[in-house]
């Protein structure tokens, strides 16, 4: 039988961003698009978001952004975690939801 | 000099600025190493000990004492890079020194199939999701630097670490399938992910046919490394 191998904390890490980028990119991608979930990106992210959909509603979905960042370490910009086989928490289903609806209420 | 907190061993800055190729987008990687379950101390006690030019733009990593012990025991590419590119700052009882040689690195195809895998995975998330072409854009060069940090270790007289290793690979010069511009393209990509700067656009379609030549380029690599090994 053939093991399938552990994802990389890299691996993880893309995975969690591509989930979250797609939702946001989907609706804002024109407009305001997200590159990433680091600090600085999400807060370059931030004010293009407050000119595209007005501050309000920017810094709400900016809010969540930030949470599920902090919640899966995501903040800080490690470019070693390449090679890190140290593992990152999975999106969390009900931050996502959350992110979704705020989204599609745009 | 200020003492830092007891439990810091070592402070120690390493990449561009060692190598001294860094740039206006380059910034300062800093390793803290800090005793295990010691927690992490102020950062501000670490920017007062850097050099006044370098505290601006630091980028602190902070490991535990074992994390990195056992790093430089199995041979991990960031132990080398640490080893060949970095310089002390601060240490508390020779740490750094104590840890001696790294083990030679065991793990390179392993690493590069890895990336490979990432590299092959790029393509249908752009198709899936263009407004993410930028994010995607970045992984590739993620994918193509390490790929070439990677097989560094086997293909050239010392590791290459460098923004550039993989137009510093001695390979034909036809298997580097992908343009000096292209790579940059990426590489601001990368940037606008991690740092929030400004990214060059690519279209689409571009960008998935320069996926397709990345991943040619990667497979032919790691095709080159395992038929050097075998014939050793």
């Amino acid at each position: 039988m053939r093991v399938k191998k552990k994802p990389s904390r890299f691996e993880m890490r893309v995975s969690v961003e591509r989930e979250v980028l797609s939702a946001v990119n989907g609706k804002l991608g024109e407009s305001a698009p997200l590159f990433g979930m680091t600090r600085a990106a999400m807060e370059q992210w931030h004010q293009k978001a407050a000119k595209s959909i007005g501050p309000g509603k920017a810094e709400e979905v900016y809010r969540i952004l930030l949470e599920i960042s902090r919640r899966a370490e995501l903040l800080s910009d490690q470019s070693r975690d390449v090679f890190s086989e140290e593992r990152i928490a999975p999106n969390d289903d009900k931050m996502l939801a959350l992110l979704n609806e705020k989204l599609s209420s745009l | 000099m200020n003492q830092p907190s007891a439990n810091i061993l070592s402070i120690r800055v390493f990449g561009s600025q060692v190598r001294a190729d860094a740039d206006r987008m380059s910034d300062t990687d800093v390793l803290v190493i800090v005793d295990d379950h010691s927690g992490l101390a102020p950062e501000k006690e670490v920017l007062a000990l850097l050099p006044k030019k370098y505290r601006s733009n630091a980028n602190l990593s902070w490991y535990g004492r074992e994390r990195i012990a056992s790093m430089f025991r199995e041979g991990h590419l960031f132990a080398w890079h640490l080893y060949h590119e970095s310089v002390s700052i601060f240490e508390r009882d020779l740490f750094f020194s104590s840890l001696g040689t790294p083990t030679p690195y065991p793990k390179a195809i392993e690493d590069i199939k890895s990336f490979i895998a990432v590299l092959g995975g790029i393509a249908p998330a752009i198709k899936s999701a263009p407004a993410n072409v930028i994010y995607e854009l970045g992984l590739l060069y993620v994918c193509a630097r390490n790929i070439a940090m990677a097989a560094s270790w086997h293909l050239n007289a010392t590791p290459d670490f460098s923004r550039y290793s993989p137009f510093n690979l001695p390979l034909p010069i036809e298997c580097l399938a992908f343009s000096k511009e292209e790579y940059e393209c990426c590489m601001l990509a990368r940037m606008a992910s991690q740092r929030g700067s400004n990214p060059k656009s690519m279209s689409v379609e571009e960008a998935i046919n320069l996926c397709s030549r990345v991943l040619r380029w990667g497979q032919q690599i790691l095709n080159t490394i395992q038929a050097q090994r075998l014939c050793a």
